[in-house]
């Protein structure tokens, strides 16, 4: 799956022009790491639709793969939005892969790899070759003893 | 029109009797007077007597006097006092307006220009005098003497600078003080003044007003890892341990014991400008802005010593976000 640049882009540009919905692409590496976001508490909800709204029982009419969509509902508080930013941190230029200790380190305030510890509240989003949890988020990889491709971080 | 009416007099007379009835009364009460008032007499009988009986008394007077002979009866009007500004005349009525997506100010004059008022007088009337900042600080400041004594005071900078004017160079002093009560708020205020003892009273007072509510990790350090960039001061600071210590610049070492922060390790790159790094410092820790009234939702523009989120505590991401940050857990 290519890198998520794009869902990135589209949920911060969402956020910092106060919407209330956003539209992604619906494929599973999208479903994973929206997934984490909503498990955090960055999101209000995710449903699946159409390039026109929300609506699962469009998605379930519609069988093109390509018109097909993932909304997610934004979560603001203070007149400020909840997720403040979403950056990539492997890179098709250099890619990060991190082994469960290393996973472990940047969770407690250590560096590995160039990649700067977690702060309080960040969260960071590990790709596993295990088809059962391809998408987790670093603390989740730990409990399981997995380490990956650090896909991208939250805050 | 009249031949009288070409006369400069009998125009202005005109004119006033039009806008200021009590300016037409210095005509009227001369032509009945045998000898001529002096200007302050005239102004004091025009304040004692009622405007509408004189009125009607002028323009009987002009009325009933042959047409020929009215140019000698002003003609021996004395001319007017023109070291005595006429709050008419004199008066400047100018606009100032700023275009909605201007940086500069337009005036607009519509009567005068003000800088004719160069007489004391009009002045007065014309720039009400601006209220002289306190210089006091026991004055200005709602503190007892004893609560401004408990507050940690540290002087930053303090250096002369000039001012070139016209007449030569204006020296001054300036000064950066740091305020805060060693529990949570802290502040930085300048001054400059001639007087040494004004500069930091001024510096303090500004301090004590600019005092905010930092947030700290069990009252001794911060949350996360935060980093600022300021200009050319790029500032990183880092939570430590208990016992371990202000690790950092002298000017951040100070604004942190201010607050009443114990533990840090902080690095300063690029400029170490001491009022910058001051600067920096305030604008990571403190509250920051207020998204509802930045940028003129009533307070003028945001500004860029107003900008950035500071610090939040762990129980602000956890209402925020609706989950329990858990060490170990992600929600």
């Amino acid at each position: 799956m290519p890198r998520p640049h794009d869902l990135c882009a589209r949920i911060q540009n969402a956020f910092r022009a106060r919407h209330q919905h956003v539209c992604v692409d619906h494929t599973t590496q999208n479903l994973g790491i929206l997934s984490i976001l909503l498990r955090s508490g960055f999101l209000v909800s995710l449903t699946r639709g159409t390039p026109a709204g929300p609506s699962p029982e469009a998605f379930n009419a519609t069988p093109n793969p390509a018109q097909q969509r993932i909304w997610a509902e934004l979560k603001y508080r203070d007149d400020r939005p909840v997720l403040r930013a979403l950056q990539l941190v492997s890179k098709p230029s250099r890619r990060i892969f991190l082994d469960p200790g290393e996973v472990r380190r940047i969770c407690s305030g250590r560096r590995a790899k160039q990649v700067v510890p977690l702060g309080m509240g960040e969260v960071a989003v590990v790709q596993t070759s295990e088809k059962e949890y391809e998408w987790l988020e670093a603390r989740e990889a730990i409990r399981l003893g997995l380490g990956g491709e650090v896909l991208c971080r939250a805050q | 029109m009249s031949r009288c009416s070409r006369l400069p007099v009998h125009r202005a007379l005109r004119f006033q009797t039009a806008i200021a009835p009590q300016n037409t009364l210095k005509a009227c009460v001369r032509f009945n007077s045998t000898s001529l008032p002096t200007h302050q007499e005239e102004t004091e009988t025009l304040s004692s007597s009622a405007s509408s009986s004189l009125q009607a008394m002028e323009s009987n007077a002009i009325k009933n006097t042959p047409f020929r002979r009215r140019r000698s009866l002003f003609s021996s009007v004395p001319p007017p006092n023109l070291m005595k500004p006429d709050p008419l005349f004199d008066s400047a009525f100018s606009m100032t307006m700023r275009g909605r997506r201007s940086k500069r100010l337009s005036r607009v004059n519509i009567r005068n220009d003000p800088s004719y008022a160069s007489v004391d007088e009009l002045k007065e009337i014309m720039e009400p005098p601006q209220k002289e900042e306190e210089k006091d600080a026991m004055k200005a400041l709602p503190m007892t003497r004893d609560e401004l004594d408990k507050l940690h005071q540290y002087p930053i900078l303090v250096r002369r600078v000039t001012q070139q004017t016209g007449k030569g160079k204006k020296h001054r002093q300036y000064m950066l003080m740091v305020v805060g009560n060693g529990d949570g708020l802290v502040g930085y205020g300048e001054g400059k003044h001639d007087d040494f003892g004004v500069t930091q009273s001024k510096a303090l007072i500004e301090a004590v007003r600019n005092m905010d509510y930092v947030e700290r990790f069990e009252q001794r350090t911060i949350w996360t890892d935060m980093s600022i960039k300021v200009g050319a001061t790029r500032i990183l600071m880092r939570p430590r341990p208990v016992g371990f210590g202000l690790h950092c610049n002298p000017n951040i070492h100070q604004v942190l014991k201010a607050a009443g922060i114990k533990d840090i390790s902080a690095k300063v790159w690029g400029s170490r400008n001491p009022i910058n790094v001051v600067k920096a410092t305030c604008m990571l820790i403190q509250a920051g802005n207020a998204p509802l009234s930045m940028g003129d939702g009533v307070g003028g523009k945001g500004r860029r010593l107003d900008a950035g989120s500071g610090m939040r505590s762990k129980d602000s991401v956890e209402r925020e976000r609706g989950r329990k940050l858990e060490h170990g857990r992600a929600w």
